[in-house]
């Protein structure tokens, strides 16, 4: 497997690239790395909250998109009712934080919260369900189980005439 | 001359379609179950409807079209072609009636992406999504991933030539065990296996990082069905990037390498022929694609994205296992992917395009056959440059030494033909709709290839001529290629009949 021509095919490939690495043009993160780290504010409903050694990492949804907000172990986050899932509208709260580019902590850029508040409860609701809808899937279920029974039967028939 | 089926050949093609839709209602037993044990009152009933809906269909068509006469294999593969496009409609049915779609083309776009798993998206707000719909989605994965034909060929279809037929049809080059029954309960029997393993694995991460009990099993399952089957669905917005777990990141990495492996090399490690691992072609042809698309990949992210050889080396093994897979999880930041550097992203087309091995999980083009080509070619110069009067042979060891024969160079470059227009086509009909070619190409090849990375172009918003292409292109690259091809010749040969 490992043949000294696999090993000198990839040495050879290191030697090519990194001199040609060292010409590439402009980092296309450096537009990024410009505009970030800066003092953010935004609400979003609470979907998890995950406890970590050093804090805690809190998802939101925030118009329809995730953002994922960290919390260290010095910020207080408010209690959480409702986490948003079926049926569940999570608690909205709002984020004041700064937004960095941090790899260690992500893999992608890291809204790190200084104060968190809760601005509106969530809330739990109960499925509709068409009275339309539940007569439809039964009457369709009824006609599967005749359909079965059947072919269940003359199947047997069949079976008996052989 | 091409044949044509006579008419009880057609009542066969359908009642065996009927069986397979039974099969599917089976399987929308499971969501329905958890429906009713979580009281999600909407999916139960959206469950019960469509059930009942497919199971009729399936019995109709059975007693309806009797099955007389074998089918001929060739007719196996029109089988093949259609269970995959009948099992997405019907299977879009709850996803649907959920309610997180924006209509019918959206759900049945879902669904085949879940069938040939794909993994590419067109679903609304699913943070809010239920949990038995979230298992249907996953569950299509999980039966597109072991193949619609094996799990009927396991339990439904008895041992006939159809069965051998259906599935050759599925894209399955090999026979694990003498027999396609038994070859397809193998299949079925490591899948479970592996099934409890990961899901106890995955479930264990999950409660262990806080997760509760019930959706940490629920996610557990959700993920290897998933991940195992190169599918890529999660059942959170973010990917695998929402449970900012390492060790989740890992886990996940081992099951989409596992997912990718040739089901002969499973059965080789399970028999303890560990030796097969290191020579197989299969696994060599892997070792060398990803260990140069690593250092290609890490030297764009270092050098262009400006990350620490650490950072550049985490993101980039994670999407490139995912590529090379076909699975399509992410752990990056959701819409991060297209803040790469174009090299980074090329890589990324390189190892979707090629895929994982034969008779896997995985689409694409597979790994043996780019090492046939490989090979073919340097035999090529090989006999160039060699006196005329010399003997020379390309050999390669698949469980066993074989010589390669030019039938095979040659079946490997028709399917590598037919994927490379497949992508580049899915690119340029992408240009067509204003997207750029670099975008285009990697949703393109990300479709055609049944992986599910995205640049965001895959978007309830998107264009439905798009919606359609990438329809196609799944279903093209999941059979790759053959059984569609032979189906359209038969139909063409039906239509010339008339």
């Amino acid at each position: 497997m490992f043949k000294p021509k696999y090993i000198f095919s990839l040495v050879l490939l290191g030697v090519f690239l990194l001199p040609m690495s060292s010409s590439f043009p402009a980092p296309i993160f450096g537009k990024s790395k410009a505009v970030i780290p800066r003092e953010i504010s935004f609400s979003g409903e609470v979907l998890d909250i995950f406890s970590r050694a050093k804090g805690s990492w809190i998802n939101l949804l925030v118009k329809d998109r995730l953002v994922s907000v960290w919390a260290p172990k010095g910020v207080k986050i408010p209690p959480v009712k409702y986490k948003g899932g079926y049926n569940t509208i999570g608690d909205t709260i709002e984020v004041k934080g700064i937004l960095t580019r941090d790899f260690k902590k992500n893999t992608g850029p890291v809204v790190t919260a200084k104060v968190i508040e809760r601005v509106k409860p969530g809330c739990r609701f109960a499925d509709k369900v068409l009275l339309r809808e539940k007569n439809t899937a039964l009457v369709l279920f009824a006609s599967f189980l005749a359909c079965a029974l059947i072919f269940v039967l003359a199947k047997g028939g069949r079976k008996n005439a052989e | 001359m091409i044949f044509s089926p006579d008419k009880e050949e057609f009542a066969g093609i359908l009642h065996i379609l009927g069986r397979l839709l039974l099969g599917l209602t089976l399987a929308m037993v499971i969501p329905l179950v958890i429906a009713f044990a979580l009281r999600e009152q909407k999916p139960f009933w959206d469950f019960l409807l469509s059930l009942s809906f497919t199971g009729l269909a399936g019995f109709l068509l059975m007693i309806v079209f009797p099955l007389k006469k074998d089918i001929r294999p060739a007719l196996a593969f029109v089988i093949v072609s259609l269970s995959w496009l009948v099992a997405s409609l019907f299977g879009a049915l709850p996803l649907w009636m959920s309610g997180h779609f924006g209509g019918f083309l959206d759900a049945f776009f879902e669904a085949m992406s879940g069938f040939a798993t794909t993994g590419l998206s067109l679903v609304r707000d699913i943070d809010h999504m239920s949990f038995s719909v979230n298992a249907w989605r996953h569950l299509t994965m999980f039966l597109g991933g072991q193949g619609i034909v094996i799990i009927a060929l396991s339990f439904l279809i008895k041992a006939t030539s159809t069965a051998v037929g259906l599935y050759w049809g599925e894209a399955r080059d090999e026979k694990i065990l003498p027999n396609v029954i038994d070859t397809a309960r193998f299949i079925w029997a490591v899948s479970f296996v592996y099934l409890i393993l990961g899901t106890a694995v995955l479930a264990g991460i999950l409660f262990w990082q806080g997760v509760p009990l019930l959706k940490s099993v629920l996610h557990g399952v959700f993920l290897f069905m998933a991940g195992f089957d190169t599918g890529g669905f999660t059942p959170r917005s973010g990917g695998i990037f929402y449970y900012h777990s390492f060790a989740l990141e890992i886990a996940t990495l081992v099951l989409m390498f596992l997912g990718s492996l040739n089901f002969n090399l499973h059965y080789y490690l399970w028999l303890r022929k560990k030796k097969e691992a290191w020579q197989n072609i299969e696994m060599r042809a892997f070792f060398f694609s990803f260990t140069t698309l690593t250092v290609l990949m890490t030297v764009f992210l270092v050098n262009l994205g400006h990350l620490s050889l650490s950072e550049g080396f985490r993101q980039g093994i994670y999407q490139l296992i995912s590529a090379h897979s076909g699975c399509g999880f992410s752990n990056l930041y959701p819409g991060w992917l297209d803040s790469w550097p174009q090299g980074g992203l090329v890589v990324l087309i390189i190892a979707m395009a090629i895929g994982g091995g034969v008779c896997s999980t995985t689409g694409g083009i597979k790994l043996m056959r780019l090492a046939f080509l490989f090979k073919g070619v340097v035999w090529e110069i090989r006999e160039k440059i060699y006196p005329s009067n010399a003997r020379l042979a390309a050999k390669y060891h698949h469980l066993s030494d074989a010589v390669l024969d030019d039938k095979r160079i040659k079946a490997a470059f028709f399917i590598f033909l037919l994927y490379l227009l497949s992508y580049l086509a899915g690119g340029i009909i992408g240009m067509f709709y204003g997207y750029k070619f670099l975008p285009a190409l990697f949703e393109s090849t990300s479709a055609a290839a049944n992986v599910g990375l995205s640049l965001g172009i895959t978007c309830p918003a998107m264009p439905a001529g798009l919606k359609i292409t990438y329809i196609i292109q799944m279903w093209l690259g999941r059979l790759e290629f053959v059984a569609v091809v032979i189906s359209l010749g038969l139909l063409i040969s039906v239509f010339r009949r008339r």
